[in-house]
């Protein structure tokens, strides 16, 4: 897996093309915003999806967190808030479809910081084995929360998800909008785990750190550029 | 023999002597209206009197062209004479004939479609008020029925009833509302009238019923739209008029009613108005349906369609009567009405620009042309661009405000009327307008046309010039505007054209499916149906004819189990089979289904309005997430504020001053026709050879443009295809002149790029126009070699198409309108309401989700169908391709862009093709970014361009 390996809060950090980050110090994968469930959720809508398609795309993000988790030998998962998408999206498959991938991981420690999304956190808390953290999680150098807007200690690095950030390349010529890392001197902001999502194009401020995912591979817009 | 029973009502109880007697009076007031006509003197002049012996086959005790001789002599009253086309088209409806009548706006269709059912129902009704008469012993008694045994003239047996008939000639005034009821004989609903315009069904309320009222005949006339108020829903929920005008959806609407097999049982006639503008779109096939279940419930009703000039009439017409009808009779109105075409030039010794769109240089001809003494309609291209005018022409001549107005689609409807009615009346002498106003209301003071920018096409030409002097046979001109010289070259070419009759065809779509599974769910609910008898009829509708019981059913399983996929889901089960008929069971959902009919899928908008509540009309929400609070834009003609979005609603405070910024609407431009781009091509290769003598105003006025053209490049012959390249700062160039609509250069651009970047990773920069297209690229092109005629080749179009632009990303916007049509995703909830973004978001995250985990659905084929003919013409391409790989090609390299060039760099509307890989892409450009910044000395930013926040799109459907 082509990581990118940085220095966040002097901490080293690797982050994914997958989507997610990976704290060497404590031994944790970062990631934000899974919404799972989604499309069971639209079913129980009235939306038509096979029983198939709803499986597969369940199977999408599981599958790239198991590689994921075998890259980096995490020993614990921090999810940033929406780990599920709706209560209507619960159904009975989805949560023992779930429960079985947490099943051939036993051994992973799962912490999840409640999103906005994530209402019924409770009710498969058992099943899939997780930890229900409080909405900010302290572990300096950084503040684990959901929504950036409710960090809470200036002198952390707030580590956050919910906005689903995407940048936009452009010269005079062409653009390309992906979706990508921001590090901020206050913010370490995650893209959507899933992929099914457009997200909030952002427009960089001057200090802001950006590290779009470029198909396999994170780029390092290079300072000299993304600090002008 | 006794009479039949008319002498009681439908539902049985008898008529009232006092009803039967007023019967009695007016078919003596009609006969008298016939004698009087047929009084030697007032018979019309230059015409012959038809008169058809009565005929063996007639079972009627009077002449079997009574109804026919009500008619004229109707005609003969309003001091009218019928035209060739309009008795052609009479007698071969009464000859049991359907088909359709080929004649200009304003022309008489109407008539020409609907007084042929009328005579008709008025011989009926003779019949009818004779045995309802004669039992009321208020006539002689006339021979019986059935004895075969014939009174000589019609007119001599009423003349016994005396002279007090006589004075009720010119026809009495209408009937009171009680005789009505108690007159109406006929059963329930007789002609149907269907018109893509709601707007103008009132006036055709009032043209089919003025026969009615002035022969006093005792048949309603009502409209059934989405205007209609409930209480008249409500009462034509048991029994239609006799007579009805309704719209597609209202029509689809009545079909969803569980009553709907009888209330059509009794149709005999169908007319559909404005074929041509139903004809290519949703909305036709949707009629076309509606047509089929119609002559399913009313076998013998015969269709009539009227239509504006095409050259596939024999298409359209079929479309109209189905597959299972005999051969249509086509009937041509040959009224060829002359149309002129003016240009305005520029002002003596002011240049006409090479490029440029809003053609705001020519303000001031325009304006000096324009005279509030004649009444004058104001065409452009697109909403924004009236909003530009209207505010152009209010601020050169403010004095003109209260004669001065501005019509467009975006605006309230009541405004809009508003604006119809002061053109109607005169109050308003020169509206700006967009394609709102090509079609339908009659505007007769309408006395001038003018159009800013290109035509487009030949047939939108004819039918924006005929608004003025909207009358039949009166001579039209329209007085063309061009924005930049090459449209000069583009009048000229339209105006070849014209003359050559050169109009552009209209060809139906091929079954789609998102119509046929809300068809099947309209006709589960009116009536039921079974499946395998349906599937035939469904045939019978000629976009569907060679529909495979497969596809069809696919749409049935789709509608009733939600396809494969939900079947463990009831309440998705719309349609389901009871006792082998298809029926809606759900209350719920037939309301639902109801409240979502049609095919018009509305551009997710905004309301806008006043902070008081006054409502404006709509807008984009694209462009309102744009605006900043207090920031001004222009709208309905005025200068407004934002002041901020609040339940949907976008509200505005009124602001001085004068802005030009405009919203954008979505609707895509119009290319040019393929017509007309040909004698574009043409008319170019007259130019370069027409001297002072031979050459028309416009190529005079553009002769300066060509001559440039020719010293630094060529003007290509309309068999040469003609390539450019330069370089400039901004990279190298390629520009290539097909001169084929924009949308079909945009996709032969595509192609072109997507093929020569084969083999060696390049990205370019995409933009076309109606002329030609441009790549640019960072790095050089070779030309020779790489510009052949293998460019063109149309083997593996669509696979090269498929991959050459994001067809997925055109692909979903296009799913979200069939996703819509098809019932997938509603559009309208009861009680509560969901914002069009939020629609979209549902369908575009849909359209990923079947794309990558259900491929097989037949509702994504569909799209991506449908992107690659509207969004590529995919047919037209590939006829351009065939064409421009037999041309010679050109390949020219120049020192500077060129004046064909011009319009491609000025307004760019710029798209992309890569083949590197995204990681390369961004490493280039991060290259050049550092050499931008080297070259910018440190100034400025060179940061990739700042993009404004928008609010995070999910926030607004989170639960």
């Amino acid at each position: 897996m082509n990581a990118l390996r940085i220095a966040i809060a002097d901490q080293a950090v690797s982050l994914y093309p997958q989507r997610a980050a990976f704290w060497h110090e404590p031994s944790t994968l970062l990631v934000a915003d899974l919404h799972l469930g989604r499309q069971q959720a639209w079913r129980a809508g009235g939306v038509p999806i096979s029983d198939a398609a709803q499986i597969a795309s369940l199977d999408e993000p599981l599958q790239r967190l198991t590689a994921l988790l075998q890259a980096t030998n995490a020993a614990r998962l921090l999810v940033l808030g929406d780990l599920l998408h709706a209560p209507a999206g619960l159904t009975d498959a989805m949560v023992t479809h779930v429960a079985a991938w947490r099943a051939r991981h036993a051994d992973l420690r799962l912490e999840v910081i409640p999103g906005n999304h994530d209402r019924k956190l409770d009710h498969v808390a058992e099943a899939w084995n997780l930890i229900v953290r409080e909405p900010h999680v302290c572990e300096p150098p950084f503040e684990f929360v959901h929504d950036p807007a409710d960090a809470t200690n200036a002198e952390l690095l707030a580590c956050s998800g919910h906005i689903h950030p995407m940048v936009r390349l452009a010269t005079a010529r062409e653009s390309v909008r992906v979706p990508a890392f921001l590090v901020t001197p206050r913010l370490f902001l995650f893209p959507a785990f899933s992929g099914l999502f457009s997200g909030v194009t952002i427009d960089p401020t001057p200090d802001t750190r950006v590290y779009p995912i470029a198909g396999d591979r994170v780029i390092a817009l290079r300072d000299s550029i993304a600090t002008k | 023999m006794e009479p039949p029973a008319q002498s009681v009502r439908p539902d049985g109880t008898p008529i009232p002597k006092t009803s039967q007697a007023s019967l009695g009076r007016q078919l003596r007031r009609l006969r008298a209206v016939e004698v009087a006509a047929s009084e030697p003197g007032s018979g019309r002049p230059g015409r012959t009197r038809r008169r058809s012996t009565p005929r063996g086959d007639s079972a009627l005790w009077h002449d079997a062209n009574d109804g026919l001789h009500a008619i004229e002599r109707w005609f003969a009253t309003k001091g009218w004479i019928p035209w060739d086309f309009q008795h052609s088209a009479w007698e071969a409806f009464r000859r049991g004939e359907s088909g359709l009548v080929q004649v200009p706006t304003g022309a008489g269709k109407t008539y020409a479609a609907y007084l042929g059912p009328l005579s008709e129902l008025i011989d009926e009704h003779l019949v009818a008020q004779h045995s309802i008469a004669s039992a009321g012993s208020t006539l002689p008694s006339p021979p019986p029925r059935g004895r075969g045994q014939r009174v000589g003239s019609a007119g001599a047996e009423i003349a016994q009833d005396g002279d007090d008939t006589k004075k009720t000639h010119p026809p009495a005034p209408s009937l009171r509302e009680g005789e009505l009821d108690a007159g109406a004989t006929s059963t329930s609903l007789r002609v149907l009238f269907i018109t893509p315009l709601r707007a103008v069904s009132r006036d055709i309320e009032l043209a089919l019923r003025a026969p009615i009222d002035e022969m006093d005949l005792p048949l309603r006339v009502e409209s059934r739209t989405g205007d209609t108020s409930q209480s008249v829903r409500d009462k034509q929920r048991e029994r239609l008029p006799e007579i009805l005008i309704t719209t597609p959806e209202s029509l689809c609407v009545l079909l969803t009613r569980e009553n709907a097999p009888a209330l059509f049982a009794s149709l005999s006639s169908i007319i559909v108005d404005e074929w041509h503008e139903l004809l290519t779109s949703k909305r036709g096939t949707q009629v076309e349906l509606c047509l089929s279940r119609l002559r399913e419930f009313a076998p013998k009703a015969r269709t009539w369609t009227l239509s504006a000039t095409l050259p596939n009439l024999e298409q359209a017409a079929r479309a109209a009567v189905g597959m299972a009808a005999p051969e249509p009779t086509i009937i041509r109105g040959e009224m060829r009405r002359e149309i002129t075409i003016n240009t305005l030039t520029p002002a003596p010794g002011t240049r006409m620009p090479w490029a440029g769109h809003l053609g705001m240089h020519m303000l001031p001809r325009v304006v000096e042309t324009l005279d509030p003494a004649i009444s004058t309609l104001v065409f452009t291209n697109t909403r924004s661009q009236a909003e530009l005018w209207y505010q152009a022409i209010l601020h050169a001549k403010p004095e003109w405000e209260p004669i001065l107005a501005l019509h467009h689609g975006s605006l309230d409807r009541d405004d809009r009327e508003a604006v119809e009615g002061g053109l109607k009346s005169g109050d308003l002498r020169i509206v700006v307008a967009t394609s709102s106003l090509d079609l339908g209301v009659d505007f007769a003071p309408v006395e001038r046309v003018i159009q800013i920018g290109s035509v487009k096409g030949i047939a939108r030409l004819i039918q924006r010039a005929g608004r003025a002097a909207h009358r039949p046979g009166a001579p039209c001109s329209i007085l063309c505007v061009p924005t930049h010289t090459l449209e000069l070259i583009e009048i000229d070419a339209a105006r070849r054209a014209m003359l050559e009759s050169r109009i552009e065809p209209r060809v139906p779509l091929h079954k789609p499916l998102d119509v046929l599974a809300q068809h099947l769910v309209t006709c589960a609910m009116g009536g039921g149906y079974e499946p395998g008898a349906m599937f035939q009829h469904v045939r019978t509708a000629t976009a569907y004819a060679t529909l495979s019981r497969d596809e069809f059913d696919w749409a049935l399983d789709l509608v009733s189990r939600g396809g494969d996929a939900l079947k463990a889901y009831p309440h998705y089960h719309k349609v389901a089979l009871d006792s082998g008929r298809a029926r809606v069971g759900d209350k719920r959902l037939g309301l639902l289904h109801k409240l979502n009919i049609g095919t018009i899928v509305a551009q997710p908008t905004l309301e806008i309005r006043f902070t008081g509540g006054k409502r404006i009309g709509s807008i984009e929400d694209g462009f309102i997430t744009l605006l900043r609070p207090g920031q001004k834009f222009a709208y309905a003609g005025r200068s407004l504020a934002f002041v901020g979005v609040r339940d949907g609603v976008a509200y505005v405070r009124p602001a001085g001053g004068k802005t030009n910024n405009t919203p954008r609407w979505a609707g895509t431009k119009l290319p040019i026709s393929e017509s007309l781009a040909r004698s574009v091509r043409e008319t170019l290769e007259v130019a370069v050879n027409a001297t002072a003598s031979t050459a028309s105003n416009e190529l005079l006025h553009a002769r300066e443009m060509i001559e440039a053209q020719q010293r630094l490049s060529i003007i290509p012959r309309a068999d040469e295809l003609l390539v450019e390249a330069c370089e400039t700062r901004d990279g190298h160039h390629v520009f290539v002149y097909p001169f084929d609509g924009r949308l079909v250069n945009a996709g032969l651009a595509s192609i072109v790029a997507f093929r020569i970047s084969q083999g060696r990773p390049s990205t370019f920069t995409i933009s076309a126009n109606d002329y030609g297209f441009e790549l640019l690229s960072p790095t050089p092109i070779e030309l020779e070699g790489v510009f052949t005629s293998d460019l063109f080749d149309t083997q593996r179009l669509l696979e090269d198409a498929a991959c050459s632009v994001n067809l997925a990303e055109l692909a979903k916007v296009q799913f979200r309108e069939i996703a819509r049509v098809a019932g997938l995703i509603s559009q309208t909830y009861p009680g509560a309401r969901k914002t069009g973004r939020q629609v979209q978001i549902n369908t575009g995250l849909l359209y990923d989700v079947l794309r990558e985990f259900d491929p097989g659905n037949l509702l994504l084929h569909q799209a991506d169908r449908e992107v690659m003919e509207r969004h590529f013409e995919q047919t037209r391409l590939a006829r351009s391709m065939q064409r421009l790989s037999a041309s010679r090609l050109r390949l020219m390299r120049t020192t500077q862009p060129t004046p064909l060039s011009l319009p491609l760099i000025v307004e760019r509307v710029a798209g992309q093709m890569s083949s590197e890989s995204l990681a390369d892409r961004i490493e280039r450009m991060q290259q050049e970014w550092e050499r931008d910044a080297v070259r910018a000395t440190g100034a400025g930013s060179s940061m990739p361009r700042r993009q404004t926040p928008k609010p995070p799109h999910e926030t607004r459907s989170r639960p």
